[in-house]
């Protein structure tokens, strides 16, 4: 060793030199996690957005408060805000525990044992269950070329008991007018309840939206059951309501404690404050459905109009099932028809450009690129 | 209160003042004898010496060849701003060039006092360039007031 390299070695590394080796694999890291693009899911129809913070902010308000007693078991608040809002009087509505156990508490009341209910098909799969949980037997109607009020009242028999139709219905997208659906009510015998589940009310655009709703002053043996796990995101919260005309069975549907005040707390915040932010969904949802439309008639595939916030479509030479497998490696989650009724079709949600133009753009690989 | 202290973390992670790195070697030092240590103390203080001497030119020995060096250029030339011009950037020149040559020898006593066995974490520059003015002002006021100044007229005949 020479004179100049014994003392070179004691010369000092820089400070940052130690770091340089993890700093270039943390580097590596961020380009890699950069480039990974997570997988869009488009397989639900609940608003894919976090809440209003306002809205959580109010649940936990109420959280920290006097807990340990009962909420309001009538949640007359709410009730009056969504009377004033439907323009029918407090006591036709009724808060539950979202609308799925408010149509299960009405097919409980409405059907017995051999009791018939019909319903449209393909649909919301909770209908036949909850038939088969009220020991009734579920009665599929063919709705693959749009909802005919005639084509339902032609399968009343005198076993039916209720007719619940999902209003745009999910999966399909179709949905039912009041011009249809008053005729319907005005030719069914006695015995026969119309449960309209219109969770996705707001996102049709085909008539005003309270326009079925108000036939409840008309038919008695209407029931109109609307949710806050769409359109107002709150799904994790469980609120839904109904509103009709039939005292005994409003009674008979709503919980019997009521509805948990943190919810209760929520929802009602919801509806003084979100009436602008829903607006806001309902448009990006209508015009991300034309764009889509308008994009998919450049492919082979066939879709019809939607009501929903999804479109229902299927490829012509390619089944639901494989369809969803390839966009499901492209990084699209979509829901395979199979399940809701319609092997060859696939229900895919829209939601805002960004999922639009991924949505096309896979599409367009899958079908035309042939990946 | 905010603070831009990179190290004041509230506690919550152990931190470390930027500069107090301890020093790094890239490897452990090799061939390394007590005769060799104590030989690099000698050294260690030498580089000091040269170090502390090249600073002290800065103030003395420097301006004065750039003075003789300006009055033979305004001698050739004839003109008093070409001398001038050439004591003002020469000292300049020469300060840089000093300061540099003083860096190098400011880095190899740091290097030697390592060797000699001292945690030696930074050079002796700064301190050495500061004592330097302090010793140039203390020999001008010394010359000024003592020797060149009003103390021999002062003085008794």
């Amino acid at each position: 060793m020479d004179l100049f390299s014994y003392y070179r070695q004691f010369d000092d590394v820089d400070e940052e030199e130690p770091n340089l080796e993890r700093r270039k694999r943390r580097h590596e890291e961020r380009r890699q996690a950069l480039e990974r693009v997570p997988d869009l899911d488009l397989s639900g129809t609940e608003w894919p957005d976090m809440p209003d913070s306002e809205i959580v902010n109010a649940a936990i308000y109420r959280a920290r408060g006097r807990v340990n007693g009962y909420p309001d078991r009538h949640a007359s608040g709410i009730r009056r805000l969504l009377a004033e809002r439907h323009d029918v009087e407090p006591e036709q509505v009724v808060l539950g525990n979202g609308a799925a156990d408010l149509l299960q508490a009405a097919a409980l009341t409405l059907l017995g044992e051999g009791d018939e209910l019909i319903t449209p098909w393909p649909s919301y799969p909770l209908y036949p269950l909850m038939a088969a949980r009220a020991g009734a037997r579920p009665v599929s109607v063919a709705y693959e070329d749009g909802p005919r009020g005639s084509t339902l009242a032609a399968a009343v028999t005198d076993r039916t008991r209720a007719i619940v139709i999902c209003n745009p219905n999910d999966p399909t997208g179709h949905y039912l007018p009041a011009n249809e659906l008053g005729p319907l009510l005005a030719v069914l015998p006695e015995r026969v309840h119309v449960l309209l589940d219109e969770a996705l009310v707001h996102f049709q655009e085909a008539e005003e939206e309270d326009a079925c709703l108000r036939l409840v002053d008309a038919f008695p043996r209407l029931l109109v059951v609307r949710t806050f796990s769409k359109a107002y995101g709150l799904s994790g919260l469980r609120a839904g309501y109904a509103v009709g005309t039939d005292a005994g069975l409003l009674g008979t549907i709503a919980p019997v404690h009521g509805v948990n005040a943190l919810t209760q707390a929520a929802v009602e915040h919801a509806l003084r404050t979100g009436d602008a932010e829903i607006e806001r969904r309902r448009e990006t949802v209508l015009s991300e459905r034309a764009r889509l439309l308008r994009g998919l008639l450049d492919l082979p595939v066939e879709v019809g109009a939607s009501h929903g916030n999804f479109l229902w479509l299927r490829a012509r030479e390619m089944d639901g099932r494989e369809l969803a497998e390839r966009l499901r490696k492209q990084g699209i989650i979509v829901a395979p028809g199979g399940p809701l009724g319609a092997d060859e079709h696939i229900r895919a949600t829209v939601r805002d450009s960004a999922a639009s133009d991924r949505m096309l753009r896979a599409l367009e690989n899958i079908l035309v690129g042939g990946q | 209160m905010a603070s831009n202290d990179p190290t004041d973390t509230g506690g919550l992670f152990i931190g470390r003042r930027p500069g107090t790195a301890p020093v790094r070697f890239p490897d452990a030092p090799q061939g390394v004898t007590e005769s060799r240590q104590r030989r690099d103390r000698i050294v260690a203080h030498l580089l000091l010496a040269v170090e502390l001497a090249m600073c002290l030119t800065l103030f003395g020995p420097q301006p004065a060849g750039w003075l003789w060096v300006g009055s033979q250029v305004e001698y050739l030339t004839g003109y008093v701003t070409a001398g001038i011009s050439v004591i003002m950037l020469g000292c300049l020149a020469s300060l840089m060039l000093t300061m540099a040559a003083a860096k190098r020898v400011d880095h190899a006593w740091k290097l030697v006092r390592r060797a000699a066995g001292h945690r030696q974490e930074r050079g002796a520059l700064e301190r050495i360039f500061a004592a330097s003015v302090g010793v140039a002002a203390l020999a001008f006021t010394i010359w000024f007031l003592f020797i060149q100044g009003p103390a021999p007229s002062l003085a008794p005949a």
